[in-house]
This record gives structure tokens, sequence and C-alpha cells, in this order.
């Protein structure tokens, strides 16, 4: 059983973390939800098909658990968090500027309606095939096809319609 | 020639999600699918800013399976036991204490009372064994005191 744990974690944690992060913008708040997945994992495991790979099933808990955060916090604006950028570390003008490009990507983000957003972390943050997906979100193929086009779409363009102005 | 795939399809191609040979060798040779392709893949690298190396803190199995490895609290059996404790520890030391229990339920004080327990209750959610029976003990005795001092003031043997 522990050994099951280890393996998700090992497989899927910093996915789960990412797309929490992305979802919620904050790193500790991030970290609560991939726990809280987790854990209710682990507590839940009769009610999970062992035929199937976890990650969907993981990431069902996930989103539920960010969707609920985001109901609780619905006044709070998501702001930009240190935490994106530990990975580079370029110069102090680069970084400044970098900083300002991830902001704005993570606010443009948060403008789109939460059903694009979703599909969209999951492809992009998470790296979920389609087919994961679907069953991460409950959803039809065609449906999944077609928000995480118009997804992109919006994105795009409220992004070009942002970085006009830096 | 043969039909153009939608958009959505070419979007599978360039997701890798598309296995069919037919559409991906049209696509290639199709100078319209291969501009909506490209104008695809400016979406797709435009999300794909999106994408982080984030990873989970060293601690984070450790505390996990600390979690996981901890009992639920028996919140009810634990409620039940300190009321019983509380009630019957009053009883042995004079018999008159019940009285005032009661009497404080009367004047509606008990919602109070219920309060504070409850949060000594919540509070021993995160103490071990030793703690919670040096909560309980600290109960009893503070409980001891008040009933004293009513005692004192109500003229309670009196009655
Ligand atoms: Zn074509």
């Amino acid at each position: 059983m522990q050994k099951m744990l280890h393996d998700m974690v090992e497989t899927y944690g910093d996915r789960i973390y990412r797309l929490a992060l992305r979802y919620t913008g904050d790193c500790f708040q991030a970290q609560d939800i991939t726990q809280e997945t987790f854990l209710r994992a682990f507590q839940h495991q009769n009610r999970f098909d062992r035929s199937k790979p976890a990650g969907p099933w993981l990431f069902k808990i996930a989103t539920n658990l960010c969707r609920n955060w985001l109901r609780d916090s619905r006044e709070i604006p998501v702001s930009y968090s240190e935490e994106f950028n530990q990975s580079a570390a370029p110069g102090p003008e680069e970084h400044y500027l970098a900083k300002e490009r991830e902001k704005v990507l993570v606010d443009t983000l948060h403008q789109l309606p939460v059903i694009y957003r979703e599909v969209i972390l999951l492809k992009h943050v998470s790296e979920l095939s389609y087919y994961e997906i679907c069953e991460a979100l409950d959803l039809e193929l065609t449906l999944v096809k077609n928000r995480l086009y118009r997804g992109r779409k919006m994105l795009k363009e409220a992004l070009e319609k942002q970085e006009r102005w830096i | 020639m043969d039909q153009c795939p939608d958009v959505l399809t070419i979007q599978a191609v360039l997701d890798g999600e598309e296995k069919s040979e037919k559409v991906n060798r049209h696509i290639q040779n199709c100078l319209s699918c291969r501009q909506v392709y490209r104008d695809l893949s400016g979406l797709v690298s435009a999300a794909d800013r999106l994408g982080s190396e984030a990873v989970l803190p060293d601690q984070f199995y450790k505390t996990l399976t600390a979690r996981v490895a901890a009992k639920p609290f028996p919140a009810g059996l634990v409620a039940a036991v300190m009321f019983l404790f509380t009630f019957l520890s009053a009883y042995l030391l004079e018999p008159g204490y019940i009285q005032w229990w009661l009497s404080v339920g009367m004047t509606g004080q008990i919602s109070y009372v219920l309060d504070i327990f409850f949060d000594v209750l919540f509070m021993l959610q995160t103490l071990g064994p030793f703690w919670l029976i040096i909560t309980l003990t600290t109960l009893v005795v503070f409980e001891v005191l008040i009933l004293n001092k009513l005692k004192v003031v109500e003229g309670l043997n009196d009655g």
C-alpha cells in the first residue's frame, strides 16, 4: 500500500503540484492541494480500479480540490508566485523582464473562463493526453478537443493584447 | 484530392494524438492545411509557455506518509468520555454538584459550556496521549475549583 503511494507520488507528484501552482498561484496552497490529493486517493483506494493507470483519477481529485479552492477564494486575486521562476537564474534585468512576462502570462490565464483554463492546464502544465483529460474532467473527447482549441485561441489573443502594453 | 480534415483533427495531429496515416500525409501535401497547422502551432507554443519546472519540496513525501499513518481522531468517543469523566467526578466529589450541572442547563449557559468544551476537543486533536491526560486532569481540577466557589456562593450544601 505504501509502495503504491510512493509510486503515485513519484510519477504524478510534480505534475499535480504544477497544476495546483498554476491554478492557485501560491506554492503553499499548491502543496496543500497536492498533499490532500494523495491523502484522498489513499483513503478511497477501494473506489479505484487498479487495472487502469492512476493518473486520470488523481487529476480528477486534484482538479476538484482546485475548484474548491477557487470557490472559497473568489475575492482574492491570484497573484504571481516567486516559485515559478526558481529554475531560471538570469541577470537582474533579464530576471525582471522574465518575471514581468510570467506575471502577464499567469494573469492572462486567469482571465479565461474556468472550463477552458482547466483543459489548458491539464494539457500544457500537467502534460496529459486527450484521453486522460477526458477521464479527469468527465468530458467527451470532442468537447475536450473543442475546449482546448478555443482555450488556446483565447489565451494567445489575450496574451497578444496584454503584451502590447509592455 | 481527398477532403481537408477539420481544425480539431489538425490540432490532434499537432498534439501527436492523430494516428491516421492518411490524415498526416494529407496535411503534409495540402497548402491550406499546412497554413492551418502553422497557425495552430503558434497557439500551442503560446500555451506551452505555461509549462513549469517546479518540483515538490523534499519533505513532501515524509509529511504525506506521516499523515497517512495517523489514525483518524475518534472525536465522538473522546467527547463522550470527557463528558462522563467530568460528570462522574462532580458526582463523586459531591452529589449536590449535579444540581448545579443541571441548573446551568436550565439557565441557558449550557451553550457557553459546550462552546468551551468543543474548543478543548478541537485542541485535543493535535495532542498525544500524555498531553491528553494532562488536559483532562486540568479540566477536572478546574471544574472542582469552580464548583467549590459556587458552593460557597450559592450555599449548595444548605439546599
Ligand atoms: Zn487540406
